[in-house]
């Protein structure tokens, strides 16, 4: 298994060849694990459930991977970060937990690392994200690590819909400007 | 950014509907605007998903997360309608998948908006084998504490033999010797049909051959003491209307 592509893996997966899936699992799982447990803010239980999900969907998955459309890591993570969402809309629901509105401060929470992480050089992203306001930061961290919609944000923001979508925009075009110029 | 364009962030953020998610591709391909903005901030997008630091992963998960995936799929008839023909493939590996269709086919009952049907018509685009479903029933509990059980049962035709396919769901749990036994009625008679256990979840599925000639018009289900009952001697579960 381990001469296979992960393209080639996921088309044995379809076959139910469970040795497949445990060779993406001894490949993915740094990346799935760490990915998930910043997710679930730290919580071990909710990340193992997570993770087991993950390879639940991956196992069951009828559309597959397709190499064409983009990176596996990028298709693995897409999965990943739908599962975590739909984990903790649910765990919302349940607790009705107040929202934590504490301003995540950049320097706190933003290291990256993983050697599967398509070469990327963990300074390069907290550099690029340091020049974002804090507002923005905020904006996205809500957004994509805490799974509120852009509607729940404008609402946590107290700030109409259109305003959030245009700070989204800049964001991410900030980002891009600085991961390139970090790039060179 | 107007019309079709303000679509582009909720794109982004992954929060159009599966048409409209559509339509903005077909947008997409089109506008200039938009395809020059969006390969700019899905690459940021995408380059978030790295935002997280190693984490030590514990060694046991591995073991827990191949058990939780095998246990699951296999034991998931009623919540993924997918994997509950799956799950019906593999019981039925010595025989040809035709039957596989001729179960399908029973599913109906089901509803045709059910995703069971769905999946039954992609079967059957994808198999040839020539089955031909005699007789469909299904299953009532006769029990009213006992409401979640269903059942389906087809006669189904292969070359020259006939087989009774049941597959029964939520049957309460057996104790020690305990079987199911499946019961033919004609005119008061009855003949027996074989014999089955449900698996933890209370699923259950009997494959059993027919005589070329028989004939009946209802299916019992009792709960025999063990596998030796010549006529019923246990108390009757579940029928056929
Ligand atoms: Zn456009």
């Amino acid at each position: 298994m381990t001469d296979k592509s992960d393209e080639e893996l996921m088309k044995l997966i379809k076959e139910k060849k469970s040795s497949a899936l445990e060779e993406i699992y001894d490949r993915y799982i740094k990346l799935i694990y760490g990915f998930t447990f910043k997710f679930m803010n730290g919580n071990e239980e909710s990340t193992k459930e997570v993770v087991q999900l993950v390879f639940l969907r991956l196992w069951t998955t009828k559309s597959g991977y397709d190499s064409e459309k983009g990176s596996f890591v990028n298709w693995i993570l897409t999965i990943n970060r739908n599962i975590c969402i739909d984990y903790i809309r649910k765990e919302r629901i349940h607790r009705e937990k107040q929202i934590n509105m504490m301003n995540p401060s950049p320097q706190e929470s933003s290291a990256v690392s993983d050697e599967a992480a398509a070469g990327l050089l963990q300074d390069e992203l907290s550099a690029a994200k340091s020049r974002l306001s804090s507002a923005q930061y905020r904006l996205i961290h809500l957004l994509y690590w805490q799974g509120y919609s852009l509607t729940e944000i404008a609402q946590i923001e107290n700030e109409p819909v259109g305003t959030i979508k245009s700070r989204l925009h800049q964001s991410l075009k900030r980002l891009k400007r600085h991961l390139e110029l970090g790039e060179r | 950014m107007d019309g079709p364009c303000k679509q582009l962030i909720p794109y982004i953020a992954g929060e159009l509907t599966e048409k409209e998610e559509k339509q903005f591709k077909h947008h997409l391909d089109q506008c200039k605007t938009c395809s020059e903005e969006y390969s700019d901030m899905s690459g940021a997008w995408n380059f978030l998903q790295y935002d997280f630091k190693e984490k030590e992963v514990p060694a046991a998960l591995k073991k827990e997360v191949m058990e939780y995936v095998l246990a699951t799929e296999s034991e998931r008839p009623s919540s993924r309608p997918a994997s509950w023909l799956d799950s019906l493939k593999k019981q039925f590996t010595p025989l040809t998948s035709g039957l596989v269709l001729a179960m399908a086919a029973v599913i109906c009952f089901l509803g045709l908006n059910s995703p069971y049907f769905q999946e039954f018509k992609a079967a059957l685009q994808t198999d040839q084998i020539a089955t031909q479903t005699l007789n469909t029933w299904s299953f009532e509990g006769t029990d009213i504490n006992q409401r979640e059980l269903t059942g389906i049962a087809a006669v189904i035709q292969e070359d020259k033999s006939k087989k009774l396919i049941v597959q029964m769901r939520n049957m309460p749990a057996l104790k020690g010797s305990e079987v199911y036994q499946v019961w033919l009625l004609k005119d008061g008679e009855r003949e027996n049909a074989g014999i089955f256990k449900p698996d933890r979840k209370g699923t259950g599925t009997l494959s059993f051959s027919l005589k070329k000639d028989i004939r009946f018009d209802q299916i019992g289900i009792t709960v025999e003491p063990d596998d030796t009952s010549r006529q019923p001697r246990g108390k009757k579960v579940a029928g056929t209307g």
